[in-house]
């Protein structure tokens, strides 16, 4: 028997699918069945961590002990992968920036709004949130207006880095070379100017708790990508309601690539724009206004 | 009348509201209105109907016109919205739906089968019978929902139309087949081989058979020019080994025996099929020695994708491969090298005797990845120093757990405690400087007290009082190095910790002291800590006193079990059941009942142990109808062990829908039936 690597308590089949079940139930998340040894070798650093001698009784603290959440978290935080990139999926962003952007801005002034909000649902070490931030700060279409740009992430580790601001290399490997200018050398990477950081905001928030995210406010765009992947069907479900909640009638959710609402939910509309095409929360029908609906309006 | 006014509103939110209401508004003819809102045009009414119709299927009798909504042929989103609810009721609506077949017209015949689908093996039966029927429609839907279903009877209805002539009946069915990961005969499948429709599922069956002619076909698919079919062999061979016995076997001689060509496919799917293709295809390689997969397999393993059984692949091609490793961990990214060289240390740690020559290579990168710059290197060569460090090294270990305490700290503990083992004066020093507090301290700690003498008991007694409870736990948990009264009174201490897991420690601590004739020194205070108010702590000092066989506590340990605690009952009841106390019988009746899945199931255990216990197998029995999957499967696998009553087993399994639970109740009847004969 190995001393050294791959030592440490087996994961059987059935603790692998309570702690499967507990995790979903928590967060929404959703492992494959043959995530067993992911689950085996990635949780044992926190049975060695909080001094239970197997998976059974990490399970029973999950479930009883009084930081039995924050011990749940932690455990998510080990099972997820959190690489993500600055200007990840860039077509996406570019139409974020050149139409969206645009549209919003014309519609909110109207409104006589001063105020946009983007939130990046699932933001893990923050690059989504700065890689907006930097393209809200290009247009120079919101200055002088309160932007804010919320980052939330079930993880706290990953909140941790996201406030740093600071990257590595592997961070910058699809930034186009324009936006250089809005980082500075600083010790262990490259760090957000602090113009774009004072825009953005973060929280650890569980996308499951809808009632709390309510602290978001509304937002104007969400931007959701790769996230719902690790989800059910369910909690998929849960979350798009949430996020329809927290838009704006009109406002935009952005999803990943190969994520879409084809089997959710029929509430939002499908928007075409030039290199995207993009989900919208119907604007609201004017008051008084009499016989069938437009397309994309909503009664008020 | 405001609820049909309210129903009627053009708002969705204001129909969505009434709906709501349903459920709790006594209104004439509700049900009437719940099924016509289950067809609303708006989904987040059509969803709030569903769950009113699941919560109030049987109070409202709904379910004949939850059948009468799915055969409708006018509203999509009723019909929908029927199957869901009658879908999620699953044995539920099992009679309504059998009732339903041979009135529903024949458009609609195929949505009431994809429904029994769900309802559990009291349709199996039936479903087998139309999966022969005239409508070609009826016949899939019955196929598709018999694998649903799954269990023994359904299987070998699928298994009879493997012979089909007609094709789509015949994947329909090795579909489902393979859905259930039924076992199939060579000869079952060869044929299906040959035919072009099915060849690939085919393949993918081939992996459940332990025949060894289905193993010497799938490496001859390796060599098929079709990838989707290369691709499907590989994945099946991964099965094959991952089950074991003697097809896994079979699989890695062959694997010795692979053609060039074989594994340069092999190495192109390692490199770049899908997860499981990956590691099959990586796996097989280990076994064959592919000294070009090793760069895979590393960074599988930094991935954490690397299965247990492809490391012992690596194992069993031994310290040959430690040099190899070493060579491609120089190409890869920082986390794969860190794995390349645990697993090089891994391998040359485990048979010293052959590794003789590359163990100077592996030294010097152990060190450089020690005194690096990149934490995961630093953490694996930390861990693996426990098996290489010489005097000289300590210092270096504990550079490197001061420079990432959260990765690289715990692995140059252990190293260093086993450093200390031969060589305490060299740790002594490396350490001696040290603050002992937070992640540093915790893992340095079992290293000082394994130096011993009257400076490392200090250090010790000191760290009991470190700002960070991780340290004061680590304290504690090295309290038996010390020993004695002193010992016992330190934990005694740590029970008033404000940290409940430096108390929790402490009560292990506890239950391991003892005097020189084995007399458990702690008891007292194990038993003091039965009473604190704390989740963790009553129930380690419950398992504790449990494990020390103290009868003395049995009655507060009775008086937990009565409370009913989540948490504490279960653990409790546990060492009620260890220390053999007669009144327990009066406790497992109530337990039963409780809501803690937790106690639920050691009752069932006690009660299982207990050959006396009056009505042993009823009781057990009562609890395969539990709502939680785990509590049903114990239930089950308990009856197979005491030899339960094979008609109650039978019973539920026309009605379990949980595969876990399903295997488990066949389990059992097989080992019944087996006593039996």
């Amino acid at each position: 028997v190995s001393i050294l690597f791959d030592a440490g308590p087996r994961l059987s089949p059935d603790e692998f699918r309570l702690l499967r079940e507990l995790i979903n139930r928590f967060c929404g998340i959703t492992f494959s069945d043959d995530s067993l040894y992911v689950f085996e070798r990635r949780l044992r650093d926190r049975v060695r961590e909080i001094g239970v001698i197997d998976f059974t009784q990490y399970y029973h603290h999950l479930r009883y002990h009084p930081n039995a959440r924050a011990e749940i978290e932690a455990a998510v935080d080990a099972l997820v992968t959190n690489e993500t990139y600055l200007f990840r999926e860039e077509y996406q962003l570019r139409a974020f920036r050149y139409e969206i952007l645009d549209e919003l801005k014309a519609r909110l002034s109207e409104e006589n709004r001063r105020s946009l909000t983007v939130w990046s649902a699932g933001c893990s070490t923050g690059e989504e949130v700065y890689s907006l931030a930097i393209l809200i700060a290009e247009t120079g279409l919101f200055e002088g207006w309160d932007v804010r740009v919320f980052g939330n992430d079930i993880s706290r580790r990953v909140l941790a880095t996201a406030r740093r601001a600071t990257y590595g290399g592997s961070s910058f490997r699809a930034m186009p070379p324009q936006y250089e200018q809005y980082f500075t050398e600083v010790d262990g990477g490259r760090q957000v100017v602090p113009h774009i950081r004072a825009m953005c905001h973060f929280g650890h928030l569980n996308l499951l708790e809808r009632e709390r995210s309510a602290l978001i406010g509304r937002a104007d765009v969400v931007f959701c990508r790769n996230v719902l992947i690790y989800f059910d069907e369910k909690a998929r479900r849960q979350v798009i309601d949430t996020f329809y909640d927290r838009l704006y009638p009109g406002g935009y959710l952005l999803l990943g690539h190969s994520e879409s609402l084809l089997n959710s939910t029929t509430a939002f509309e499908l928007v075409h724009l030039t290199t995207d095409m993009v989900y919208r929360r119907p604007r609201l029908r004017a008051p008084g206004a009499r016989g069938a609906r437009n397309e994309g309006e909503e009664d008020t | 009348v405001s609820v049909q006014r309210d129903l009627a509103s053009e708002d969705a939110e204001v129909r969505r509201r009434a709906v709501a209401s349903l459920a709790h508004d006594d209104v004439p003819d509700r049900a009437s209105m719940l099924i016509a809102a289950l067809g609303d045009s708006d989904w987040r009414v059509r969803k709030e109907a569903v769950g009113v119709a699941i919560e109030h299927a049987e109070p409202w009798d709904l379910f004949a016109r939850l059948v009468d909504a799915l055969c409708q042929g006018e509203n999509v989103g009723l019909r929908n919205a029927a199957l869901e609810v009658l879908e999620r009721l699953g044995p539920r609506s099992s009679s309504a739906l059998l009732a339903a077949l041979s009135s529903a017209p024949s458009s609609a015949r195929k949505f009431v089968v994809a429904a029994l689908g769900f309802a559990g093996g009291a349709g199996v039966v039936k479903l087998a019978e139309l999966s022969n029927d005239p409508d070609p429609n009826t016949a899939q839907a019955a196929l598709e929902a018999l694998a649903r279903v799954g269990g023994r009877a359904a299987e070998d209805a699928l298994r009879a139309h493997l012979s089909n002539v007609n094709p789509v009946a015949k994947l329909a069915a090795l579909e489902g087949l393979e859905r259930i990961e039924a076992r199939l005969t060579f000869d079952q499948i060869a044929p299906l081989l040959a035919d072009r429709l099915v060849r690939r599922l085919a393949v993918r069956v081939l992996g459940f058979c332990e025949d060894p002619r289905a193993i010497a076909a799938l490496f001859s698919v390796l060599s098929d020019p079709s990838p989707a079919a290369v691709g499907e062999a590989v994945s099946a061979l991964g099965r094959v080994l991952e089950h074991g016995g003697s097809g896994a076997l079979d699989a890695a001689t062959h694997a010795h025996r692979m053609s060039e060509a074989q594994k340069s496919t092999l190495r192109a799917l390692a490199g770049a099929g899908s997860d499981r293709a990956r590691q099959a295809a990586t796996w097989l390689l280990l076994l064959g020695h592919d000294r070009e997969v090793l760069g895979v397999a590393a960074e599988l393993a930094s991935e954490d994708r690397l299965p247990p059984v492809a490391l012992e692949a690596l194992r069993a091609w031994g310290a040959p491969a430690v040099e190899p490793l070493l060579e491609a961990a120089q190409a890869l990214s920082p986390r794969a090298r860190s794995a390349a060289l645990e697993m090089a240390a891994d391998l040359a740690a485990i048979d010293p005797e052959n590794s003789k020559s590359s163990r100077p290579a592996l030294i010097a990168a152990l060190r450089d990845a020690l005194s690096g710059d990149e934490p995961a290197a630093a953490a694996a060569a930390a861990a693996a120093m426990a098996a290489y460090a010489e005097p000289s090294d300590a210092p270096a270990l504990v550079r490197a757990a001061s420079k990432f305490p959260e990765q690289a700290a715990r692995g140059a503990g252990w190293a260093l405690e086993r450093l200390a083992a031969s060589h305490p004066k060299a740790v002594e020093a490396a350490i001696a400087t040290v603050t002992l507090d937070g992640p540093l301290g915790a893992a340095l700690l079992p290293a000082i007290a394994r130096v011993g003498g009257a400076s490392a008991a200090d250090r010790l007694q000191a760290t009991l009082s470190a700002d960070d409870p991780r340290a004061r736990r680590a304290a504690v948990l090295v309290l038996p190095r010390l020993g004695g009264a002193h010992a016992v009174e330190l934990a005694g201490f740590a029970l008033a910790d404000e940290d409940l897991d430096v108390q929790t420690a402490a009560v292990l601590v506890l239950a391991q002291l003892a005097d020189d004739e084995g007399k458990p020194l702690g008891t007292e205070q194990l038993r003091l800590a039965l009473r604190s108010g704390a989740v963790p702590v009553v129930a380690a000092a419950a398992r504790a006193l449990g494990a020390i066989f103290d009868r003395g506590s049995i009655p507060t340990l009775r008086e937990l079990v009565r409370e009913g605690r989540p948490g504490i009952a279960a653990p409790a009841m546990a060492s009620l059941r260890t220390l053999g106390d007669p009144g327990l019988d009066d406790l497992l009746v109530e337990a039963l009942g409780q809501t803690d899945e937790e106690l639920v199931k050691e009752a069932l255990r006690s009660i299982a142990s207990r050959s006396e216990a009056p009505r042993r197998a009823a009781r057990i029995a009562l609890a395969l109808e539990h709502p939680a999957w785990d509590v049903r499967q114990l239930a089950a696998r308990l009856l197979g062990d005491i030899g339960g009553d094979a008609a109650v087993l039978e019973a539920r399994r026309a009605r379990e829908t949980d595969p876990g639970v399903q295997k488990a109740i066949e389990d059992a009847l097989e080992t019944i039936r087996g006593g039996e004969r």
